[in-house]
């Protein structure tokens, strides 16, 4: 048996301690970043909430695999809220006592307006969500929280242009559901319509989830216009108005803001979808180049994947984008700095998520275009160019 | 076994604690709620608030449904008049907390005797669908009169501010919510030792009987609607200062069944029921989402599959309430009392 001179011990001992001081660098690793999500994984928006869920954990896991931000993991909690608005802020309230949270997804208009004050208020998180109402697209009452995209407004302003541009003095029948959702552009969508002297001849409100809409159909009909817009639906009754209007030897086209303009929701409407068109901002070309939509296609091989992925994709990605700019500033990750760099995202490159460069006006990103759904190819075709929406409007 | 619990007098026998022990585990309780908030993560002292408030609310019910025998579907609308007042008078006004809040009960009171209105003519499903109604109207009006309520946007509220110190977290608002919980559980339990309380649940027993012994009707059962409201209203203040903001969507009607089946598994009819329902109701989703939440470093998909199977668990537990205990948690509440009570004999 070999004996263990003492010189020998030794070299052992130091040779051991040199190993374990260089795995201990080597596995020293900076705080994690924690981001906090309550997605609706329950109950009707579930099918959004999901998406949604999984868009932002794609890309957080992308961002990882590729070294993190500034070298630091990004964390991602996310919790069901069931579309609920106490649900949600005891969600944001658990989170963000056991960790600290630069940055917070919501999963309502209700909610991201309930937990306002408090944001304001403590300064440390920043909010970004599945809204897009025009109310928080307001940098003086929200100043902490940013939208993925069009308000609503901006959305009904895309289409308006769009139909501005295809017919002078168009005549077009809103349709919205009797709800905040429902309600929140039309006022700027008639001022909208007023300006580029398109006639707005009925406005219909309905129920949300309304099915019987022969009555609704009927006093179209009468109109008979030349565009129908609908908003504050995620599909019914959307494909039901269409398919009763067709019936009827109507000849109107039929658009939709952003919650009711998806491929995989139009593939279930089927024919009765054909020519439906909708604004979207995010780039539904199979062939759009960009790192971040090359890395969306990696993640999703086989799978087609709804506007909610997208959205929680594209949020995660500004938050990454904000914190690295923040972290590179060598800034402490507070609201103010956080809100600073995210308002100073001028013409920037999306990897191809957005048909163009990006650019937060007020706390939203005012691009749109307008795309029409082929039932025959089951996607969804851009029928417009990219259309940003400026401040003064 | 607990022995010499005898009374000498009905003042006695009525008493709001029967028994020493009572008065011992009243006490040690009150010291807990006190001691809480030193504990207490912020998320906990979230949790607290919102139990409180619920407590409060589901008592409200208690006394209408629980104790009344009338049905209501309609009080979350109750809740929503109680927060829309403290908003309004609040961002409006200024006016203080405590006064915001009797007004939020009191305001929610008028309208529940209004609404109470129909169940002298009607009763059972048919006064539940009459409540529903009425909170549907409230509904239209919460959406349409907006320079009171701000129509869609809704309005914003003020943070709590008693004595010029801001109730703006809920480890501070705890220290308004907890003692009006407390004294307004007391009361709902005073009540029934009182004439009202007994007229009460002489109408819940039999209502023709009642009015043949002399109860009026009219009088009780407006009575009923008007407290139980004033509980909704003043659970509505507490709940616009937690959440500072107040919507038509805040109270859906999916809320009034939430608190009915707080009254069902709780207990209906006993005031501990009403406490035990609504912690219960309150909690059991959080636990199950804190369940849920464990699992995700091993199971990073888990907040999508675990979603829809919390709903069902919570969904089962609920049936199995209904099934194998009726008479709800105060029951099994009071069976374990009367264990220890009778120990070493079986009850």
């Amino acid at each position: 048996m070999t004996r263990l001179s003492r010189r020998a011990f030794s070299q052992l001992g130091l040779g051991a301690a040199l190993v374990s001081t260089a795995s201990g660098r080597a596995f020293a690793q900076a705080p994690e970043l924690v981001i906090g999500a309550a997605n609706p994984m329950s109950g009707v928006f579930a099918f959004a909430g999901v998406e949604g869920f999984e868009g932002g954990r794609d890309h957080f896991e992308f961002v990882n695999r590729n070294g993190g931000v500034g070298g630091r993991r990004i964390r991602y909690v996310n919790e069901d809220s069931g579309y609920r608005v106490d649900n949600a802020v005891a969600i944001f309230t658990r989170i963000t006592s056991q960790h600290q949270t630069p940055v917070f997804f919501g999963d309502s208009t209700g909610f991201q307006k309930a937990i306002n004050p408090e944001l304001n208020r403590r300064g440390s998180t920043v909010m970004a969500g599945a809204s897009f109402a025009s109310e928080i697209d307001n940098p003086q009452a929200f100043p902490n929280q940013w939208i993925p995209g069009p308000n609503y407004s901006d959305q009904f302003r895309v289409l308006l242009r769009y139909i501005a541009s295809q017919k002078r003095g168009a005549s077009v029948v809103f349709v919205y559901s009797d709800t905040e959702f429902g309600r929140d552009p039309i006022a700027a969508g008639e001022a909208e319509a007023r300006r580029l002297e398109l006639n707005v001849v009925e406005k219909i409100v309905t129920q949300p989830g309304s099915v019987d809409v022969s009555g609704d159909v009927l006093k179209i009909r009468r109109r008979n216009p030349d565009y129908v817009i609908f908003h504050g639906y995620v599909l019914q009754p959307i494909p039901e108005f269409m398919a009763q209007a067709r019936q009827a030897g109507m000849t109107s086209r039929f658009m939709g803001t952003f919650y009711s303009t998806d491929t995989v929701l139009m593939n279930r409407a089927g024919a009765a979808a054909d020519g439906y068109m909708g604004v979207s901002c995010y780039n539904f070309d199979a062939n759009a180049q960009g790192a971040q939509v090359e890395a969306i296609r990696a993640a999703n091989v086989g799978k087609t994947r709804t506007h909610a992925y997208y959205q929680g994709w594209t949020n995660a990605m500004l938050a990454v984008e904000v914190l690295r700019r923040t972290l590179a500033a060598n800034e402490e990750l507070n609201a103010v700095n956080m809100m600073k760099h995210a308002r100073g995202l001028k013409n920037y490159d999306t990897g191809g998520v957005f048909g163009v460069p990006i650019s937060m006006v007020n706390n939203s990103f005012p691009h749109g275009r307008v795309y029409q759904y082929s039932a025959a190819d089951k996607v969804l075709k851009p029928a417009s160019d990219w259309i940003t929406i400026s401040a003064s409007a | 076994m607990r022995v010499a619990t005898a009374k000498e007098s009905y003042a006695a026998d009525q008493g709001l604690f029967k028994t020493d022990t009572q008065k011992v585990w009243f006490g040690l309780l009150l010291a807990a709620l006190v001691l809480f908030p030193l504990h207490g993560s912020n998320y906990w002292m979230f949790l607290a608030v919102l139990v409180m408030i619920n407590i409060i609310s589901t008592t409200g019910l208690n006394i209408l449904t629980g104790y009344t025998g009338q049905v209501s579907l309609g009080h979350a609308a109750f809740m929503a008049v109680g927060a829309y007042t403290v908003a309004f008078f609040d961002g409006r006004f200024d006016t203080p907390v405590l006064l915001n809040l009797v007004l939020a009960g009191a305001v929610a009171a008028f309208i529940g005797y209004l609404v109470g209105l129909p169940s002298l003519r009607i009763k059972g499903l048919y006064l539940a669908i009459a409540t529903l109604a009425a909170s549907v109207i409230l509904g239209f009006i919460f959406l349409n009169w907006t320079p009171v309520t701000g129509g869609l946007r809704g309005l914003n509220v003020p943070t709590a501010t008693i004595a010029g110190i801001e109730l703006a977290t809920p480890d501070r608002l705890y220290w308004l919510v907890m003692p009006i919980t407390v004294i307004m559980v007391l009361a709902a339990k005073n009540l029934f030792r009182t004439r009202v309380g007994r007229a009460f649940i002489a109408i819940r027993d039999r209502d023709i009987s009642a009015e043949i012994i002399g109860i009026s009707l009219l009088k009780y059962k407006l009575t009923s609607f008007a407290i139980s409201s004033f509980y909704a209203g003043v659970a509505g203040g507490l709940w616009a200062y937690l959440f500072r903001v107040v919507t038509p969507e805040s109270f859906p009607a999916l809320a009034s069944i939430f608190f009915l089946a707080a009254v069902i598994v709780g207990g209906a009819g006993t005031i501990i029921g009403g406490i035990f329902g609504a912690v219960f109701m309150t909690l059991i989703p959080e636990f199950l989402k804190l369940a849920a939440t464990a699992v995700v470093p091993w199971f990073p998909d888990a907040p999508i599959y675990l979603a829809p199977v919390r709903a069902i668990i919570f969904g089962l537990l609920i049936i199995g309430f209904l099934i194998f205990e009726p008479m709800g948690l105060a029951e099994m509440w009071r069976r374990t009392r009367r264990y220890f009570a009778l120990w070493p004999f079986r009850t």
